[in-house]
């Protein structure tokens, strides 16, 4: 069996290898470290049982990933990433790509989508695909906002105290308290850690 | 300065509106809150803007006690026709200026004059300067 990664970081190159070889006594891992050194391995014996490829590496994108799933059609080939966003799971699937493993994943996680995609089969964390992908709209209660209840709520999200804030802003203490008092109801939240965590995700920080 | 209508809508509408102007503004809806924050700190506020009918006290009342607190804060009454309040009643009872309802945001800066560091600020409005 033979099995190709792509991937520019040494030390995940060779973990992988060790694991694959360790799982697959006759396996052969051969290992490249960009787009052009995977191609130039390729050219040289294509016949590959598995392609792992690092989504992130020099050359990559969603249509490179999409090109290869062409050159290589009759082999699995999956991407093997630090990130695993929604979109980024959604562009490998959608270039055609058999499967998407998480560098965070597990040896067992690692060996079953190992197994899986030897056998013809997919692994794609749905879960992720699930996920929402991040809002770029701008929230209600932020629309209602004025600038100043804005530069205090930013205040809180970076976890200042009201006389912290007040000393940036150049206000009363008791001035924060009661622009606070329009933020929570503005936002419909009772704490200040909570309107922290939805003014972070809103992106105002 | 501090803006004081139990009408969210209205304080909010107001606050951002005079905010634009150049004013430094905060608004509450409940009287009591004003006046605890103006107690607490006298010198945080220099103007007050209070409607003048609302639930747990008036905006007179509320003029006349935070002025024992805070007796440099400039006080604007806001009220309706229907209240039946003549200005000359108003201003004797404390108030500076008195709007009446519906408010325009431009009819309340002038009534404040300039905001410090506001541009396009209209003349104050004879009636009041």
């Amino acid at each position: 069996m033979r099995v190709l990664i792509a991937d520019d970081h040494p030390l995940y190159r060779e973990a992988a290898a060790l694991q694959i070889r360790r799982l697959y006594l006759e396996a052969q891992v051969q290992e490249v470290a960009s787009l052009s050194e995977l191609h130039a391995a390729a050219d040289q014996a294509p016949d590959f049982d598995l392609i792992l490829v690092d989504y992130h590496m020099p050359g990559m994108s969603a249509a490179a990933l999409a090109g290869l799933v062409q050159e290589f059609p009759s082999t699995p080939l999956a991407v093997i990433s630090g990130v695993a966003g929604n979109a980024d799971v959604l562009a490998a699937a959608r270039a055609g790509v058999r499967g998407y493993i998480p560098k965070t994943s597990t040896s067992e996680y690692f060996a079953r989508a190992l197994q899986l995609l030897l056998a013809g089969g997919t692994s794609i964390p749905t879960e992720v695909l699930m996920e929402q992908p991040p809002s770029h709209k701008t929230p209600a209660w932020l629309a209602k906002m004025s600038v100043r209840e804005k530069e205090v709520l930013r205040g809180v999200a970076l976890g200042q105290s009201n006389k912290e804030i007040g000393r940036t802003l150049g206000l009363a203490e008791v001035t924060i308290k009661l622009h606070l008092r329009n933020v929570f109801r503005k936002m419909s939240v009772k704490s200040r850690s909570e309107a922290a965590v939805k003014a972070v995700k809103a992106g105002l920080s | 300065m501090l803006i004081v209508d139990d009408e969210a809508e209205i304080a909010d509408v107001l606050s951002i509106g005079l905010e634009r102007l150049g004013y430094a503004t905060v608004a509450v809806q409940d009287p009591l809150i004003a006046l605890v924050a103006i107690e607490e700190d006298p010198h945080a506020f220099d103007m007050l803007l209070t409607d003048l009918q609302m639930p747990t006290m008036s905006g007179l009342e509320l003029i006349r006690k935070a002025r024992q607190a805070a007796p440099h804060l400039r006080a604007i009454l806001c009220t309706g026709n229907a209240a039946g309040m003549t200005e000359a009643e108003a201003r004797s009872q404390g108030a500076d200026a008195v709007l009446y309802k519906p408010i325009e945001i431009q009819l309340v800066a002038n009534a404040l004059g300039p905001a410090p560091g506001a541009v396009n600020q209209s003349a104050h409005n004879p009636e009041h300067s």
